[in-house]
């Protein structure tokens, strides 16, 4: 049993740690998209990763604040969370596990963004701790 | 053989990892003002942070998970984020406070003015961690800190009463000329010290960094059953030394070379530059400690990629978050603000913060999902949910009693 | 649709008679893995997370397990098409 039957949606998939098959820790699932099916069945297609979502959760000054850093630091492409289809997500457990490594996703904005220009810049960065 | 070796390094690592500046400053201070009346404080407070050290390394080793991730994933985003706040805080209050601990024992040795050693502390505290291998880091800075046994030392050659240091240890009243408020915020600052948040923090993230798994469950439990408490034992050499010569005198300890006076009197040149050693080792390694665990704290409520496990830049929004942490904790010391009065803050700080953090340790330990057959036993239990009353009442407490005492006046 | 839309809203049944609040939904896993609705937990007070005393099984410490209990009296799984989301 890799997915939980029955999932519980807030329980099991909101909040929870998402890592690729290798461990590298890719975000929190900041949202869960839910659409309605031919049957009119709600199901579960996607999750979200990102602040723009966890910011629209969290709502008042701090959660608008959130959201709005990060659509500010998208410089391509549309200001969105990483959408990740619920295809690809191979294991719920302790972490959220998905089936495809994380450089076929689109980086953090946040994360390029400094690494391009704080950490990337530092002697040593390239070298593992 | 090879195995007891590791076993050995790691419990004399947790044992020097132990103190750093708010054990050393809470119990150097409470031991000239209490003697040893306040003794009994460390010993619950050693019990508790065995009880949750435990709780959460083996989440860490058996579902992966460090602390930081527990708490928005048990908690939701909400409180989560109103907890990664005040943890936040408290921890970068702790490292601003190491970093100014790092640079007195400098001080100490050179006699040059503490002010100019901080960026120069600060910027090496920030190379190691950018640079160093985690579990060299862990051992150097440990075992150093060792030298603190040098505190047990001088209180032997001290010859104390030691029939009048054992009767205040079991009498634990106020003494004439101080009142409850100030005995009640210092039992704060020293339970606060025995259990600040970054400890949780950074064992069980130290555990994901280490790639735990449930073989080192033996590892992580004699590393906290045995080096704990031998680290509180040095605590209490601190809180000793300073009852013995302090108390009867009159003297209040309000500066770290008096923490480090005991020694000089008991064992002299010699014992003063093993002490001023275990002070540097004990805040370096520390400050290491704090300043990973601020970021650690951020990014495993975001979810980011964290730990030196990975090369910096592969971690860019963790390492950011250490670097300006490491920054805006010099800028903290250098409005000149006291580095004793910073470490008092951060006890107060942390005491306020605990609650949320422990809480979901104790809920998760319970979880079959994560833990399978290596959940809670009773006696885990029993003990989780007794301390998390006695943090519950210390958390509500701390603010009105460094209010009515006027931080200890 | 976000869960977060769903999550926390005051629903009501057939008739109009409030439910409570949403606390989460629950979805039951098909052949093709894809989770689909089935029910809606629905609890009269609490507005946070239930911190999982609310799955079914053994779950400690004890007074945790009693205090959430009595905390989240009432809550109950509702059939989702029974669930009315004005």
């Amino acid at each position: 049993m890799k997915i939980p039957d029955p999932l519980r949606v807030d329980f099991h998939l909101l909040d929870r740690q998402v890592v690729d098959p290798d461990g590298y820790l890719i975000g929190k699932v900041d949202d869960v998209e839910v659409s309605v099916g031919e049957d009119g069945v709600p199901v579960v297609t996607a999750i979200h990763i990102g602040q723009h979502a966890l910011g629209n959760r969290i709502g008042g000054v701090i959660g608008r604040w959130l959201a709005a850093t990060a659509r500010r630091l998208h410089e391509t492409g549309d200001p969105r969370p990483l959408r990740v289809p619920f295809e690809l997500v191979h294991k719920v457990d302790s972490a959220v596990v998905l089936s495809v490594r994380h450089e076929l996703m689109d980086p953090s904005a946040l994360e390029i963004w400094l690494r391009d220009n704080v950490i990337g810049r530092i002697p040593g960065a390239r070298d593992a701790g | 053989m090879k195995r007891v070796f590791a076993i050995t390094l790691g419990i004399l690592t947790a044992i020097g990892g132990f103190v750093d500046i708010g054990d050393l400053v809470a119990n150097a201070v409470t031991g000239a003002r209490f003697g040893m009346r306040l003794a009994w404080v460390v010993v619950v407070g050693v019990i508790g942070i065995c009880v949750y050290a435990e709780m959460c390394g083996r989440v860490a080793a058996v579902s992966g998970r460090p602390v930081f991730d527990l708490v928005r994933e048990r908690l939701g985003p909400r409180i989560g984020l109103t907890n990664l706040i005040g943890s936040y805080l408290a921890t970068l209050f702790t490292l601003s406070a190491e970093i100014g601990g790092v640079a007195i024992a400098v001080e100490l040795a050179t006699s040059v003015h503490y002010l100019l050693w901080v960026p120069i502390a600060a910027f090496v505290v920030w190379v190691v961690i950018w640079r160093v291998k985690f579990e060299m880091m862990e051992r150097i800075f440990g075992l150093a800190g060792l030298s603190l046994v040098v505190f047990v030392v001088a209180l032997i050659q001290l010859a104390p009463p030691w029939g009048q240091l054992a009767g205040q240890a079991v009498t634990p009243v106020v003494p004439a000329g101080e009142d409850w408020a100030t005995y009640g915020f210092f039992a704060v600052a020293l339970f606060a010290a025995a259990l600040t948040p970054y400890e949780v923090f950074f064992f069980s993230s130290g555990g994901v960094e280490e790639r735990w798994t449930r073989k080192d469950l033996v590892v992580s439990r004699l590393n906290v059953f045995i080096g704990f408490p031998l680290g509180g034992l040095l605590s209490l050499g601190v809180m000793g030394t300073a009852a013995t010569l302090f108390l009867p005198l009159g003297v209040r300890v309000e500066s770290l070379d008096q923490v480090a006076l005991p020694v000089a009197v008991a064992l002299g040149k010699l014992g003063l530059a093993v002490v001023i050693l275990g002070f540097f080792a004990a805040t370096f390694g520390a400050a290491l400690e704090t300043g990973l665990s601020a970021g650690y704290t951020i990014a495993q409520y975001f979810g980011w990629q964290w730990g030196k496990l990975v090369r910096p830049r592969e971690a860019a929004r963790f390492h950011t978050v250490v670097l300006v942490s490491i920054l805006i904790g010099v800028a903290m010391l250098l409005t000149t603000t006291d580095p004793i009065m910073i470490t008092e803050y951060s006890l107060v700080f942390s005491a306020v913060a605990l609650p949320l953090t422990y809480l979901p340790i104790l809920i998760v330990a319970n979880d079959r999902d994560y833990l399978g057959d290596q959940v809670n036993s009773r006696t885990a239990n029993a003990l989780g949910v007794t301390y998390l009353v006695i943090i519950l009442v210390v958390a509500v407490a701390a603010v009105p009693l460094m209010i009515i005492s006027g931080m200890g006046g | 649709m976000l869960a977060s839309d769903y999550l926390g809203r005051t629903v009501r049944d057939a008739d109009g008679q409030e439910l409570g609040r949403v606390a989460d939904l629950i979805a039951q896993v098909g052949e093709d893995g894809t989770p689909r609705m089935v029910a809606v937990l629905v609890t009269p007070r609490w507005r946070g997370r239930l911190l999982g005393y609310e799955r079914p099984g053994v779950q400690g410490p004890w007074v945790f397990d009693k205090l959430a209990g009595w905390l989240h009296r009432g809550t109950r799984e509702i059939p989702w098409d029974e669930v009315r989301w004005e």
